[in-house]
C-alpha cells in the first residue's frame, strides 16, 4: 500500500472573513483544493465547470475550495463571475501555500483525505481525470484537456514585481477598450442589470434589423444599450418606442448613419410617462442635468452607434457631427403651452404617451425680447431658421423643428394666435426672391426661377413643426438644424407602459 | 465575458486589420516583451531569426502584462516600427 | 495589439495556448474578429534553454505568417464566414 504525503497545513484567509486552516477544510471529510489564479484562463474555465458538480461533492462530505494565487478582493470578484460556489481563500505574493505544494502550473486540482494526507492531484484541466479523482459527473464538452500556466510561485522576483498591481481590472475601462462607448463612461451590462432592465419581457424579442450593419434589433440588445447609457428599468419603455420608430422603413437610419451631415437621433416625449420617469421638458430641456433626458437619449444613440454600425469615423462620416449625437431627449411641456402637444397633433389622443424621433442638427437659439406683436415675433422666428443648412438653400426640402419657449408661447396665445397660424405665417414671412438667393449652394428650384419669382424657405408650413419646452423665464426658443436629401420623416410611435 | 453585447456578432462591422508587407527584408519590427517569465528567451530566438530574414528589430517592454499596451507604447511602436511581434502570454 | 493593427502595424501576438481563446475573443470585441494569433501548446516556464529555443524556431514560420500574409478586406462579416484562424488549438 502506497504512503500517502501529508499535505502542508496552511491559514489562509477566506472571502467569508474568517481565517480558513486545512485542518477545518478536512475536518468531517475530504478535502479538494483548487489552486487556480485570474489570468490562467484555463483556471476560470476549470471554476465555472466544477461548479455544477459542487453540490454532489458536498453530499459526498466532499469540502471545496479555491485557493487563488490573487489578492482576496480578485478571489472574491472571479468566484462571482465564474459562478463559483464553494469556499474561497486567497494565497498572494509571495505564493507560500503554492510553493509548499509544489505547485508547477496552475490550476492543480489536489485532493485530500480526512486524515490530511494528499490522495491524488491533477494538472491542468482534463475532464476524465477529474471525473476519475472525484467520482462526480463532469462535463464532455470540448476541450476534455487543456493546458494551464505557470504558477506564480516558480516566478523570480523581478517578474512577480511586474504582477503587482496586474491584478487589477477596471469594468469601466473594459468598456473603453471593448469600443462599448460614446466616448464617456459606460455601464457594463451584466447579465443582471440586463435582466432587471428586461423587466420580465422577453429579450429574445426581434424589434427589427437595423443599418448599415443589418444587426438584429433584440430587446437583449436594447437592453444592453440602455443599461451601458445609465438608464434606469422605468424608462425602458420609451426607448423601445424610440427605437421602433428608428427602426421604421420611412425614418432612414441608415441613410443619418453614414452620411456625412451632421444630423442625430432627436427625441421628443409626451403624454403622461413624461412624469412617470421624471422627463424634463422646462428649465433647461435640451441641454444635460436630468438623467432621463439624457439615458434615454443615449441610449438609442448607442443602438445606432454600436449595434447598427453607424460609429462616428467609421461608417458615420458626419464631418463635424454634433452634440446632439451624444443625447437629445426631451419632453414637450404641454402643461405650459397654450396649443394641443405635438402628439396630439399628429393623430394620437392626449391621454397617450408618445415618442417622436426625427432626424435633426443642433439646435440654433432664436432670442427674441423685443417684439411687439405676434407677425413679428413669427417674423423673428421664421428667419432664424433662413440660414440653417445653408443660407441660400431654398426652400429646404425637408422639416424644421422649433421649440418655442413658454415665454414666447404665452405672448402668441394672448395675441390669439393657434399653432396652425403660427406656423403658416412663419412659412409666410421667410420669403425672398429667386435672384437674390443665387449665389452660394443654392437649389434646382432657385437656379430654375425667375429673378423676381417669390422663394420661401419651405415647402409648405407642414415642415414647421412646433414644440414648447423650456424655462419660464427667459424669451429664447430655438430651432434644430435639418437632415435633408435621404427621404426621412418623423415618426412616432406609442409607449407600451403601465402606470 | 459575462456582459451581454449590444453588438448582434454575425452582422457586425469590423475594422480592417493593417496591410501586410510581402516579405521581410528592409522591415522595421518590434518586439513587444509583455514581461512573463521567460519571454524575453523567446524573443531573443525570434529576434536572431527576423534578422536572418532581413529584418531589422528594435525591443520594447510593456511593464505590465495583463493591461493592454499603453498609449505611449503604441506610438513608440507605430513610430519606428512597421511590424511588432508580441510575447509570450503564458 | 488591435490598436497597433489600426495604427497600420501587421501584428503577431504570441501565447500559449490557454490564452488563444480569450485573446480571439479580445480581438473579436474589439472589432477585429478576423484577427489570428501564433499559439504554443504548453507553459514555457520549466523548459530547458535549448527546448525554448526549440519552440520559438517551430513559431516563427508561424510569426512570418502572420506578418507577411495579405488580410481580408474589411467590411460586414456575414454569417457562416470561415473562421480566418484555421489552426485553432481545438480543431
Amino acid at each position: 500500500m502506497t504512503t500517502l504525503a501529508v499535505a502542508p497545513e496552511f491559514t489562509l484567509p477566506s472571502v467569508a472573513g474568517h481565517s480558513l486552516a486545512l485542518s477545518d477544510l478536512h475536518a468531517s471529510g475530504p478535502a479538494l483544493l483548487l489552486f487556480v489564479s485570474e489570468e490562467c484562463p484555463t483556471c476560470t474555465l476549470t471554476l465555472r465547470r466544477l461548479s455544477p458538480a459542487i453540490p454532489d461533492l458536498t453530499r459526498a462530505g466532499v469540502r471545496v475550495a479555491a485557493v487563488f494565487e490573487d489578492p482576496l478582493e480578485v478571489a472574491a470578484r472571479v468566484s462571482r463571475r465564474t459562478g463559483f460556489v464553494g469556499d474561497v481563500l486567497s494565497d498572494p505574493a509571495p505564493y507560500d501555500v503554492s510553493r509548499a505544494y509544489s505547485l508547477q502550473s496552475l490550476p492543480t486540482a489536489v485532493l485530500i483525505d480526512r486524515d490530511g494526507h494528499e490522495v491524488n492531484r491533477v494538472v491542468g484541466w482534463d475532464a476524465a481525470a477529474l471525473r476519475t479523482l472525484l467520482s462526480v459527473s463532469v462535463t464532455d464538452e470540448s476541450p476534455v484537456r487543456k493546458p494551464g500556466c505557470a504558477a506564480k510561485n516558480t516566478y523570480d522576483a523581478e517578474s512577480l514585481r511586474a504582477l503587482d498591481g496586474a491584478g487589477a481590472f477596471d469594468e469601466l475601462e473594459e468598456m473603453f477598450e471593448r469600443g462599448w462607448t460614446d466616448g464617456l463612461p459606460a455601464i457594463p451590462p451584466t447579465v443582471e442589470r440586463v435582466d432587471a432592465m428586461l423587466g420580465g419581457r422577453d429579450g429574445s424579442r426581434l424589434l427589427g434589423e437595423i443599418a448599415p450593419a443589418m444587426a438584429r434589433v433584440t430587446l437583449e440588445r436594447v437592453a444592453a444599450c440602455s443599461v451601458l447609457a445609465g438608464c434606469r428599468p422605468e424608462y425602458f419603455p420609451v426607448v423601445i418606442a424610440a427605437v421602433e420608430a428608428v427602426l421604421e422603413p420611412a425614418f432612414n437610419v441608415g441613410g443619418q448613419a453614414v452620411t456625412t451631415q451632421p444630423c442625430g437621433q432627436v427625441i421628443v416625449v409626451n403624454g403622461p410617462v413624461r412624469e412617470a420617469v421624471g422627463l424634463n421638458g422646462s428649465v433647461g430641456a435640451l441641454g444635460p442635468g436630468w438623467r432621463p433626458n439624457m439615458t434615454i437619449g443615449r441610449a438609442v444613440r448607442l443602438v445606432v452607434s454600436l449595434t447598427g454600425g453607424g460609429f462616428p469615423g467609421r461608417l458615420d462620416r458626419s464631418t463635424l457631427g454634433n452634440p446632439g449625437k451624444l443625447s437629445m431627449c426631451f419632453a414637450e411641456d404641454e402643461e405650459l403651452s397654450p396649443w394641443e402637444p405635438l402628439h396630439c397633433s399628429r393623430g394620437f389622443s392626449g391621454s397617450s404617451s408618445v415618442v417622436t424621433v426625427i432626424g435633426a442638427d443642433a439646435p440654433l437659439s432664436i432670442s427674441d425680447h423685443r417684439s411687439t406683436g405676434p407677425l413679428e415675433l413669427a417674423g423673428v422666428l421664421g428667419e432664424a431658421a433662413a440660414a440653417t443648412w445653408s443660407p441660400n438653400w431654398w426652400p429646404l426640402g425637408g422639416a424644421s423643428l422649433f421649440v418655442i419657449c413658454p415665454e414666447h408661447a404665452r405672448s402668441f396665445a394672448e395675441w390669439g394666435w393657434s399653432k396652425e397660424r403660427v406656423r403658416e405665417e412663419m412659412f409666410s414671412a421667410v420669403v425672398r426672391p429667386a435672384g437674390s438667393l443665387r449665389w452660394g449652394e443654392t437649389t434646382p428650384f432657385v437656379n430654375a426661377a425667375g429673378d423676381e419669382q417669390p422663394v420661401h424657405k419651405w415647402d409648405s408650413p407642414d415642415d414647421i413643426m412646433l414644440v414648447v419646452a423650456g424655462g419660464e423665464a427667459g424669451r429664447y426658443s430655438a430651432v434644430f438644424g435639418p437632415c435633408l436629401g435621404m427621404n426621412t420623416e418623423a415618426i412616432s410611435k406609442e409607449v407600451q407602459w403601465t402606470t | 465575458m459575462d456582459y451581454v453585447s449590444p453588438f448582434d456578432e454575425r452582422s457586425r462591422v469590423t475594422e480592417p486589420l493593417a496591410p501586410r508587407p510581402a516579405d521581410l527584408s528592409g522591415a522595421r519590427v518590434a518586439l513587444l516583451d509583455i514581461t512573463k517569465r521567460r519571454g524575453d528567451e523567446f524573443l531573443d530566438r525570434i529576434e536572431e531569426l527576423l534578422q536572418s530574414r532581413g529584418a531589422v528589430t528594435f525591443r520594447v517592454v510593456k511593464e505590465i502584462f495583463s493591461k493592454p499596451a499603453s498609449p505611449e507604447i503604441v506610438r513608440q511602436i507605430a513610430d519606428r516600427g512597421d511590424l511588432a511581434v508580441e510575447g509570450l502570454a503564458d | 495589439m488591435v490598436e497597433l493593427e489600426r495604427r497600420g502595424v501587421a501584428t503577431a501576438a504570441v501565447a500559449t495556448e490557454p490564452f488563444v481563446d480569450e485573446a480571439l475573443e479580445q480581438a473579436r470585441l474589439l472589432g477585429m474578429p478576423d484577427y489570428r494569433m501564433v499559439f504554443i501548446r504548453h507553459p514555457i516556464q520549466l523548459l530547458s534553454d535549448s527546448e525554448l529555443r526549440g519552440y520559438a524556431d517551430r513559431a516563427f514560420e508561424e510569426i512570418v505568417d502572420r506578418l507577411t500574409q495579405p488580410t481580408t478586406a474589411p467590411g460586414v462579416t456575414q454569417p457562416d464566414s470561415p473562421r480566418a484562424d484555421g489552426a485553432h488549438p481545438h480543431s
